[in-house]
């Protein structure tokens, strides 16, 4: 299900919209097919379609319609405000763990071995 | 190559890791000025890095920005389940005195890392439900991802090097709070002068004896690594495992077993003993009297203590603002089937986390 009350600052709250412009970050144009192929993105293509609509809407990524007679498909493409969008967000973390350094204790459950 | 940058700038870049399990995962990594820290961490379920500049161009002069991130990139295998390489980890907090135990060759990190990625595995660490399967097989595929350089056979004595100051680090950590208490003047906490190179080259071919002939390498060119065999049959060769790798000698993943880790550290207590001069027992005991609670072999006591959940945290700060080493240094029972020791981690803040296992006897 897709997010209700999306704004600029929390659309790349939801991780699979994240984990979207990360595939598209090196520029190429992707189908919803690839994107929902990658091994981080564990949805079928329907939700993946709504995110790339919702990424698309706020201007973070921007679709092309490459349909044939036969079938009907939109490619995707990160725009330079996607690109600056994902170093906010990456940065915004990068921030707090500066004002809070308990983060990386926290972090690093995630990494214990036990 | 087993991974690669795929657009950025100084400030921010994403790197494409492909992982053991033939996957590929992009990494966004953020610059955090004066965070002191190159890491990549999991944070709601994101996979993220961040690195300090400063610590950035220093590993640049150095020339090693590629191993940092060769490494952190490994750190994407396995979902973070053996994520502390002992030694390895410890590499960027004091890059600026590495040269002499960082090797700025990526091969030699591919060796080491999965070295003790293998150690990792072994069920005295590692609970049988995060091991991963088939992990022969996916170490060959990704070793032969591994840059081509020219390289040497370093890689067990490197990771003897580097095993051996992990453990130091942590004693000395420990031994730093007793000194502390009684207000002397601060360990230095890695071992640089003569006489300590001195007495860790004597303990470290007695560690190589113990590991010799329990480890193989595997060479294609000039690219080698070693791993560990089954410990009870030096150097045996599974007929299985030479059909499916055509004749090549394959560690039959096993890593050492349990008495030989105990006697590693017994050689390193009796090191860290003559470094700060004490007597063997005397050491010990005080390093116990740190440890409230007796660890010993019996698996009653052990249980009751993994259930009671009991830590022991011990903070030393040192000056951060100079970026010196921050010590925390944790003690708390390995919730986990197999794991028998207590886990002893220490971390200087934000870059490494160093995880080693201590067994203190009465």
């Amino acid at each position: 299900m897709v997010q209700k009350g999306i704004t600029k600052e929390n659309v790349l709250n939801y991780q699979t919209r994240w984990e979207i412009l990360l595939a598209l970050y090196d520029g190429k144009e992707r189908s919803a097919y690839y994107i929902t192929n990658r091994p981080s993105i564990n949805l079928s293509i329907s939700p993946v379609v709504d995110h790339l609509r919702i990424l698309e809407e706020a201007g973070l990524v921007e679709g092309r319609d490459t349909s044939t007679s036969k079938m009907r498909r939109r490619h995707y493409k990160i725009t330079e405000k996607g690109k600056n969008a994902l170093y906010e967000y990456n940065k915004g973390i990068a921030e707090k763990i500066k004002v809070n350094p308990e983060m990386i204790d926290h972090m690093m459950k995630f990494l214990g071995s036990n | 190559m087993w991974w690669k940058v795929i657009g950025g700038d100084d400030d921010f870049f994403v790197i494409e890791i492909d992982t053991f399990r033939g996957e590929k995962v992009r990494v966004p990594f953020t610059s955090a000025p004066d965070s002191n820290i190159i890491m990549i961490a999991k944070i709601g379920g994101k996979f993220q890095g961040f690195y300090d500049p400063y610590l950035h161009k220093q590993a640049t002069e150095l020339g090693i920005w590629d191993a940092v991130l060769s490494h952190e990139a490994l750190h994407c295998n396995q979902e973070f389940i053996a994520p502390y390489y002992p030694g390895i980890d410890l590499i960027p907090a004091n890059i600026g005195i590495q040269e002499k135990y960082l090797v700025p060759n990526m091969i030699e990190d591919v060796v080491i890392n999965h070295t003790i990625w293998l150690w990792e595995q072994s069920p005295f660490r590692c609970p049988k439900r995060f091991r991963e399967q088939n992990l022969v097989e996916k170490i060959i595929r990704y070793y032969k991802l591994a840059p081509s350089f020219p390289s040497h056979n370093v890689g067990i004595d490197a990771l003897q090097k580097w095993f051996l100051q992990a453990h130091m680090t942590a004693l000395k950590g420990v031994q730093n709070i007793k000194s502390k208490d009684k207000h002397e003047k601060g360990i230095d906490i890695y071992v640089e002068d003569e006489k300590d190179k001195d007495i860790s080259s004597a303990i470290i071919s007695n560690i190589f004896r113990l590991l010799n002939g329990r480890a193989t390498s595997l060479y294609e060119g000039a690219k080698h690594i070693i791993a560990f065999l089954e410990p009870k049959i030096p150097g045996y060769k599974s007929p299985l495992y030479e059909t499916r790798y055509k004749g090549k000698v394959i560690p039959q993943f096993v890593p050492m077993d349990k008495s030989i880790i105990s006697s590693i550290y017994h050689l390193l207590d009796i090191y860290f003993a003559r470094t700060y001069n004490m007597d063997l027992h005397d050491m010990r005991k005080r390093v116990s009297q740190l440890i409230p609670k007796k660890i010993t072999r019996g698996k009653k006591e052990r249980d009751k203590i993994q259930q009671s959940g009991e830590e022991i945290h011990i903070d030393v700060k040192r000056d951060p603002g100079k970026k010196k080493l921050i010590f925390d240094l944790s003690l708390k029972p390995i919730k986990g089937n197999a794991a028998s020791y207590f886990s002893v981690s220490s971390h200087e803040k934000g870059i490494t986390v160093m995880d080693s296992e201590i067994e203190v006897d009465d």
